[in-house]
C-alpha cells in the first residue's frame, strides 16, 4: 500500500531548503569583488606616505620661520588648524593599529579577515576603536568651523562628517554603520586608511596656506636648471634673472628692509575667497591711512572704502585684478608690491524648507505646517547673511501619481496658495517644490535643484 | 413715417455710441486709454507709456493682464478710473517690470474684483511709484492686492534709490495681503502713510505666521539705507481665515522677519488701544 505514496512535506522542507541556499548565494559578495581593496588599500597607503614627506619638510620651514608666522593672524589659525588634525591623525592610526593588534592576539591578518566581517565588528565596537574615532573627527570638524580663518577644503563633505548619512538609495545610515558596520575587513580597513590620508592631506594644505601667508610656496626644482616652477593656482615660471644667483647678496625676510607699513600690509591683506558682488575686506584691522601712508591702485577699477579699521571692496565682474600699493608717506607715490587677485563667482546657493525633520524625503505633513518659507544658504567662510533673494518657485501637489495641483509662490514665504495645497497634502502624496528663482548680489539669477518630499503621515 | 425711422435710427446710433467698448489686445508701443469702458481678456503688453485718462473703466476677463515696462500715468478724478474683473471671470491685474527712468503715478482709480491688482515684478526699476488716493476693493485673489519684489540687486554700486509711497489709499474687502520682499532696503525707499486697511482677509493655515498678515514682507541687516515708514495708517478687522475650514482664526495686520533689530510701528491705529491686544496682531520675527 505504500508503494506510489508521495511525502509532500518532505519535498517542500527540500524545496525551502534549495530555495534559502539560492539566496545565501546571491547575496554573499564575491571574495573577487572585494580582492582588488587590497590594492586600494596599497594605494592609500604609498600616497600617504609621499604626502608625509612632504609634511614633514613643511613642518620644517614653518619652525624656521615661526616668527614670522606668528604676526599673520590668518597663517596662526591655519596652524591651530594642522595641530589639531595632528592629534585626528594621531587617534585614527590608533584605531588602525588596534585593529592590527587584535589581528595579531587572534593569531590572524588582514588576508585572512579580508571577506569577514564579525571579527573585524567586534574589534571596531570596542572602547579603542570606531567609537573614540567618531568623537575625534567630530570635535575636529567643530574645531575647523569655529576657526577665525579656514581653507574650503572640507573634510566634512569628503569623509563625510554627518550624524547621520543618506546612502544613495536615499535611505538614512548612523555615520559609524554607514562606514564601517556590518561591513567585511576589506571595506572597514580601506576607510580607517582613507580617512587617515584625508587628514595627512588636510594638515599638508593648511601647513601650505600658513606658508603662503609669508610668501613660501610649493616648487619645483631642479640643481641642474636655474629655472623654478611655482605650483599655485596654475604652473609659475620664475625666469632666470628672477633668481637669486650663487654669490649674490641676499637678505632674510625678516630684516629692517621691510617696515612696518609693508609688514602690517602683508599681514592684515586676505586676498583668498574673494567673490563677485560681496563686500569683501581687503586690509583687516588695519590702522594706516590710505591717502596719507599708502594708496592702492585696483585694475580694472574699483573702490575701496574704509570702515573702521579694515577696508572693504566690491568687485563688480570676476576674473583677475590686479593690486598695486605705494607707500605715499614721504609725499611720493613709490610702488610696495603688486599682487594679482582672482574674484570668484558666488557659487550656487543650496535651499531648504526651514523648519524641524524637513531634511529627509519622507516627511509628516506636522512637521511641513510648521514651516513658513524657504531658504537658501552659500557656504562661504565667514558670511553670515545669504546675498540674495528667493523670488519665486512652484509648489506641485501629486496625488495617486497625477498632479493635483499647482501654484506659483512669489518670495520665501509661503504665500496663501502655497498654504493652501500644503494644507490638502495626504499620505503617500508628493510635494515638490520646483523653478526655485534665486537672484543674488552680484547681479546673477541661479535655479536650484527641486525639493521633493514624500508625505508619511 | 419716415422722420419716425430716421428718429428710431438715430436713438439706436446714439445707443451703441454710448455703450461701445474698446477690447485691447496685443503689444503697443504705447498706450492711451481714454474714458468709457474697455475690456482685456488676455496679456497685453505696452512697452512704452501707459495713460489711463479719468472715466476709463477697464474690464479684465479670465487671463487678461495689462504689463506695463515704461510710464504709468493713471490719474482719475474723484475715482472715476475702474479696474474691474469680471464677475466669475475674474481677470489679473496690471504687472510693472523691466527697468525705466519713467514714473509710476496711480491716483483716484478703483482696483476691484481682481486676481492680483498691482504687482512689480522682480528686476523692475523706475524713478519714483507713486500710488495715491485709491481705492483696493473686494479684489478676489489669495496671493497678493499689491506685490512689490525687489528691483535688481545689480545697482548695489549705485546712490540711487527709488521713492515708493503709497498714500491715503483704501484696502477694504480684499482677500489677500500686500506684500514687499524686502521692507528695508537700499535702493527703495517704502512710505505707506494714511492708508485705511479694513475688513481684509487672508487666507493660510490655522498657524498664524509671517506671510497670514495684512502686510508683512522681510528687514535684513543686509540692507542699511532705507527702512519702510509705516505711519499714520488704520488697520481695523482684517483677519487670517483658515483656507481648509473657512473660518476666522487670528486677527493679522502686520508681518515682519529678518535679521534687522528693530522696527518702527509707532503711530498707526491697529484695532484697539491697548498695548496687549496690539501685541496680538502683528508678528515680528527679527
Amino acid at each position: 500500500m505504500a508503494e506510489g505514496h508521495v511525502d509532500v512535506k518532505r519535498y517542500q522542507i527540500i524545496s525551502l531548503l534549495y530555495i534559502v541556499f539560492i539566496c545565501f548565494s546571491v547575496i554573499n559578495i564575491k571574495i573577487s569583488v572585494l580582492d582588488s581593496n587590497s590594492y586600494t588599500i596599497k594605494s592609500l597607503q604609498s600616497i600617504e606616505k609621499e604626502e608625509l614627506k612632504k609634511v614633514a619638510i613643511s613642518n620644517k620651514i614653518i619652525n624656521d620661520n615661526l616668527e614670522l608666522i606668528n604676526r599673520s593672524s590668518k597663517a596662526v589659525s591655519y596652524l591651530k588648524i594642522r595641530t589639531r588634525l595632528t592629534q585626528s591623525y594621531a587617534v585614527v592610526n590608533g584605531v588602525l593599529k588596534h585593529v592590527d593588534d587584535e589581528f595579531v592576539k587572534e593569531k590572524t591578518n588582514i588576508s585572512k579577515q579580508f571577506n569577514s566581517r564579525n571579527l573585524i565588528e567586534e574589534i571596531l565596537k570596542s572602547d579603542k576603536g570606531v567609537k573614540l574615532l567618531e568623537k575625534d573627527l567630530f570635535e575636529l570638524s567643530d574645531f575647523i568651523k569655529k576657526a577665525s580663518f579656514k581653507l574650503d577644503a572640507s573634510l566634512d563633505e569628503v569623509i563625510p562628517l554627518k550624524k547621520t548619512v543618506t546612502t544613495i538609495k536615499g535611505k538614512q545610515e548612523e555615520w559609524s554603520y554607514y562606514l564601517f558596520f556590518h561591513k567585511p575587513t576589506a571595506i572597514s580597513y580601506m576607510q580607517l586608511e582613507r580617512i587617515k590620508l584625508l587628514i595627512t592631506k588636510t594638515q599638508l594644505l593648511y601647513q601650505e596656506a600658513a606658508l603662503a601667508e609669508i610668501g613660501y610656496m610649493p616648487t619645483y626644482f631642479s640643481q641642474f636648471n636655474p629655472k623654478l616652477y611655482v605650483l599655485k593656482a596654475s604652473v609659475k615660471e620664475y625666469k632666470e634673472e628672477d633668481i637669486i644667483k650663487p654669490g649674490q647678496k641676499v637678505v632674510n625676510i625678516t630684516d629692517d628692509v621691510y617696515d612696518d607699513l609693508f609688514k602690517k600690509i602683508l599681514s592684515s591683506l586676505h586676498t583668498e575667497n574673494i567673490f563677485v558682488g560681496l563686500n569683501n575686506t581687503l586690509l583687516k584691522d588695519f590702522d594706516f591711512m590710505m591717502g596719507t601712508d599708502f594708496d592702492v591702485d585696483i585694475s580694472p577699477k574699483v573702490n575701496l572704502v574704509k570702515t573702521d579699521k579694515n577696508y572693504r571692496v566690491v568687485f563688480n565682474k570676476t576674473g583677475e585684478y590686479l593690486l598695486r600699493f605705494y607707500d605715499t608717506r614721504r609725499g611720493q607715490k613709490k610702488v610696495l608690491f603688486e599682487k594679482r587677485i582672482v574674484v570668484n563667482p558666488i557659487p550656487d546657493p543650496i535651499v531648504h524648507v526651514k523648519g524641524d525633520n524637513l531634511n529627509s524625503y519622507a516627511i509628516s505633513v506636522k512637521d511641513l505646517l510648521g514651516a513658513e518659507r524657504l531658504e537658501a544658504s552659500l557656504e562661504i567662510n565667514n558670511l553670515n547673511f545669504f546675498p540674495g533673494r528667493i523670488n519665486s518657485y512652484k509648489v506641485i501637489r501629486i496625488h495617486n501619481g497625477k498632479e493635483e495641483e499647482s501654484v506659483s509662490n512669489y518670495g520665501e514665504l509661503f504665500q496663501s496658495t502655497t498654504q493652501k495645497v500644503l494644507g490638502a497634502l495626504k499620505k503617500n502624496d508628493l510635494l515638490i517644490f520646483d523653478n526655485v528663482n534665486i537672484s543674488l548680489v552680484d547681479g546673477s539669477t541661479r535655479t536650484s535643484a527641486p525639493i521633493i518630499y514624500k508625505i508619511i503621515d | 413715417m419716415k422722420r419716425l425711422f430716421f428718429l428710431i435710427l438715430t436713438l439706436q446710433v446714439i445707443t451703441n455710441v454710448s455703450y461701445a467698448q474698446d477690447t485691447l489686445a496685443g503689444n503697443y508701443s504705447k498706450l492711451n486709454i481714454s474714458s468709457g469702458k474697455h475690456i482685456i481678456k488676455e496679456v497685453v503688453t505696452i512697452t512704452g507709456k501707459l495713460t489711463v485718462e479719468a472715466g476709463a473703466k477697464i474690464e479684465f476677463i479670465e487671463a487678461g493682464v495689462l504689463v506695463c515696462e515704461s510710464a504709468v500715468e493713471i490719474i482719475g478724478k474723484n475715482h472715476n478710473i475702474e479696474f474691474a474683473g469680471k464677475n466669475k471671470l475674474e481677470g489679473v491685474g496690471l504687472i510693472i517690470k523691466n527697468a525705466d527712468s519713467s514714473q509710476v503715478d496711480i491716483s483716484n482709480a478703483v482696483f476691484k474684483g481682481l486676481q492680483l491688482p498691482i504687482f512689480f515684478d522682480f528686476g523692475w526699476k523706475r524713478l519714483a511709484v507713486n500710488i495715491s488716493d485709491n481705492e483696493f476693493v473686494n479684489n478676489i485673489g489669495k496671493v497678493s492686492v499689491l506685490q512689490v519684489l525687489n528691483p535688481p540687486f545689480n545697482f548695489n554700486q549705485s546712490d540711487d534709490y527709488i521713492p515708493f509711497r503709497i498714500i491715503h489709499n483704501l484696502f477694504a474687502g480684499n482677500n489677500a495681503a500686500i506684500y514687499f520682499e524686502d521692507l528695508k532696503s537700499d535702493h527703495v525707499k517704502i512710505e505707506i502713510t494714511n492708508n485705511t486697511f479694513a475688513n481684509n482677509s487672508v487666507y493660510g493655515f490655522k498657524n498664524y505666521n509671517i506671510s497670514t498678515n495684512l502686510i508683512y514682507g522681510r528687514a535684513d541687516q543686509l540692507f542699511s539705507r532705507f527702512s519702510a515708514k509705516l505711519e499714520g495708517n488704520s488697520f481695523v478687522s482684517n483677519y487670517l481665515v483658515d483656507n481648509l475650514s473657512d473660518t476666522i482664526v487670528h486677527i493679522a495686520n502686520f508681518g515682519v522677519y529678518g535679521t534687522d533689530k528693530t522696527f518702527d510701528l509707532a503711530n498707526n491705529y491697529w484695532g484697539f488701544s491697548n498695548k496687549e491686544n496690539i501685541l496680538k496682531d502683528y508678528m515680528i520675527k527679527l
